[in-house]
């Protein structure tokens, strides 16, 4: 008598298999996602920590030149890294005077920023500095297409 | 026969289902990290706009801290408090706010200003001290220094020439001119353009521009001289002008001008502080004389015109407070002759055009509108008498600076 020994392999149905597959893909595509909005975060952050630092750079510029009406961003702060030219911008404050508006370019990034200022007092004016830039990603890059505020404001000794 | 015995050995269980699990728990982890990576992005941006809100806010309520305190230093009579503090003034047009609080610490004062907005909170700190505004020339504009002319400063004074200009040749230091400070134009200008030296030109300090343009506030008029019954000058040969002998408590007299004639002599005898709202004449060879032990604290409302050979005489060298003219905002030209070797005196009028003659010694300290040293006379900065609780301009000097 010849004895023949079979191994038996259970649980490795085509079912199963397929099973198996089909949550691994789901899991996979759901994390690509993930990865993509991700991205989207940072590049939305990255955005928004740009423009308030351009708000920033602009506020701390003509403050530097003590508020001066005949400030220009495109004479003081225009490099290879930042473009500033004019352009319409966001609206002024109502009870401020607005200096000008600009189209600002940085690291890829293009916002419009305004400037205005009001004097509060004799000798102490307060500046305002509005940037306006693109969170959600639009075809265009004109001030219509951006969607998202920043208003900074500080007071100079003039 | 043959017979076929078939013996199933093991019994193994299938294991792509955990396999599966643990796949997707992995992705699931690599899921949540991610999106705690990018959630933290946002969250590190949105907090970065805050905190640069926030320090704009504290920069805001810092800068009107100074500007009160400077406000309140030229609202005489000053006793010497600081500004009341504030909470949580909201700026225009922002979301953030500010509170200040100034504490006088003796010998300087401290400001901490606060900037709020959402979560983020930022703080500046800043100390004050009080500074006199006589601190040699100082000027919002030109200063003009003719050949030869020299200075000398006590080796420890802060003495400085100085514009608010930053327009080309705002201060000519001509040939052989000698300057034992700093000389300092306005904030942003080239030093190299505003100032215009000679090759025998030695600036002994340094050359830069200033931070911040200098305040140079208008002069106070004090409440009694403002009330004094209005006298009409008339000279009189041989008949002085007599004040108090207490020095703290001067004569207080107001004219409506002062004109001396022609080989005149008036002196001043006292202590007196004068307020003439017109113009002050002193006509050829005239002499306005500060006598010896006297004081004179003149208040000009009008201009000083002064003729050929005519001069001021005080005869009290060195003794900060004899003699200082204030110009009033209305005073728009002064000019200066001293009559003897030496001129002593200090001059406050910002809104005013100093023309300076005098051939020999010049001492005290100047600030106009623009100073004009007509001949080349040795210029001597004495520093002037303490200030801020006194009448003399002072303004606050910004010593240190930080955030946190």
């Amino acid at each position: 008598m010849k004895a023949l020994q079979l191994r038996y392999y259970k649980g490795l149905s085509l079912i199963e298999i397929m099973f198996a597959t089909a949550i691994i893909s789901v899991a996979v595509i759901g994390s690509i996602s993930y990865r993509y909005y991700t991205a989207l975060d940072g590049r939305r952050a990255n955005n928004q920590a740009t423009a308030s630092r351009v708000a920033l750079l602009l506020c701390e510029s003509w403050k530097g030149t003590n508020g001066s009406q005949t400030y220009d961003p495109s004479e003081h702060l225009s490099s290879g890294e930042l473009t500033i030219v004019d352009s319409d911008g966001p609206q002024a404050p109502e009870d401020f005077t607005e200096l000008g508006s600009y189209m600002l370019g940085v690291n890829s990034i293009t916002c419009y920023a305004t400037l205005s200022f009001k004097d509060i007092d004799t000798g102490l004016r307060a500046l305002n500095v509005i940037v306006a830039w693109q969170q959600r990603d639009k075809a265009g890059n004109g001030l219509d297409d951006m969607d998202k505020l920043f208003e900074l404001t500080t007071y100079v000794i003039n | 026969m043959r017979c076929l015995k078939i013996k199933i050995t093991r019994n193994r269980r299938g294991s792509i289902l955990p396999f599966a699990v643990v796949v997707v728990i992995l992705l699931f982890i690599m899921g949540l990290a991610l999106t705690r990576l990018g959630l933290n992005a946002r969250m590190a941006s949105a907090r970065t706009t805050a905190e640069i809100s926030a320090r704009a806010a504290a920069d805001a309520g810092f800068e009107q801290a100074i500007r009160l305190m400077n406000l309140r230093l030229a609202d005489k009579p000053w006793d010497g408090s600081p500004i009341l503090p504030v909470t949580d003034v909201e700026l225009p047009n922002s979301d953030a706010s500010f509170s200040y609080n100034v504490s006088d610490e003796g010998t300087y004062y401290q400001i901490t200003s606060t900037g709020k907005s959402g979560t983020a909170e930022k703080m500046v700190y800043g100390r004050l001290m009080l500074s006199s505004l006589l601190f040699g020339i100082g000027v919002k504009e030109v200063i003009d220094v003719k050949v030869g002319a020299t200075f000398s400063a006590p080796p420890d004074s802060d003495f400085a020439i100085r514009t608010n200009s930053i327009e080309d040749n705002a201060i000519v230091l001509k040939s052989g001119v000698t300057i034992p400070g700093d000389v300092i134009c306005g904030p942003g200008g080239e030093t190299d353009d505003v100032v215009n030296i000679k090759s025998t030109t030695v600036i002994l300090g340094d050359s830069y521009a200033a931070s911040d343009e200098i305040d140079f506030p208008p002069v106070y008029l004090p409440d009694d001289l403002k009330d004094e019954t209005l006298t009409s000058y008339s000279y009189q040969a041989a008949n002085p002008i007599v004040g108090s002998m207490n020095p703290a408590d001067p004569l207080s007299i107001k004219l409506d001008r002062i004109y001396i004639p022609q080989g005149g002599v008036q002196e001043i005898h006292g202590h007196c502080e004068v307020y003439v709202m017109g113009t002050t004449i002193l006509g050829q060879s005239a002499e306005l004389i500060i006598t010896e032990g006297s004081s004179l604290v003149l208040y000009m409302g009008g201009d000083m015109e002064a003729k050929n050979s005519n001069g001021i005489e005080n005869l009290n060298f060195g003794l900060p407070g004899a003699l200082m003219i204030y110009g009033l905002d209305t005073c728009e030209h002064i000019d200066l002759k001293a009559k003897g070797d030496v001129f002593f005196g200090y001059v406050y009028a910002p809104e005013a055009d100093l023309d300076i003659y005098a051939k020999n010694e010049l001492a005290g300290a100047f600030v106009g509108k623009s100073f004009n040293l007509k001949n080349s006379a040795n210029f001597t900065f004495i520093p002037p008498p303490d200030s801020g609780e006194t009448n003399d301009p002072a303004s606050y000097l910004l010593l240190h600076w930080w955030e946190e």
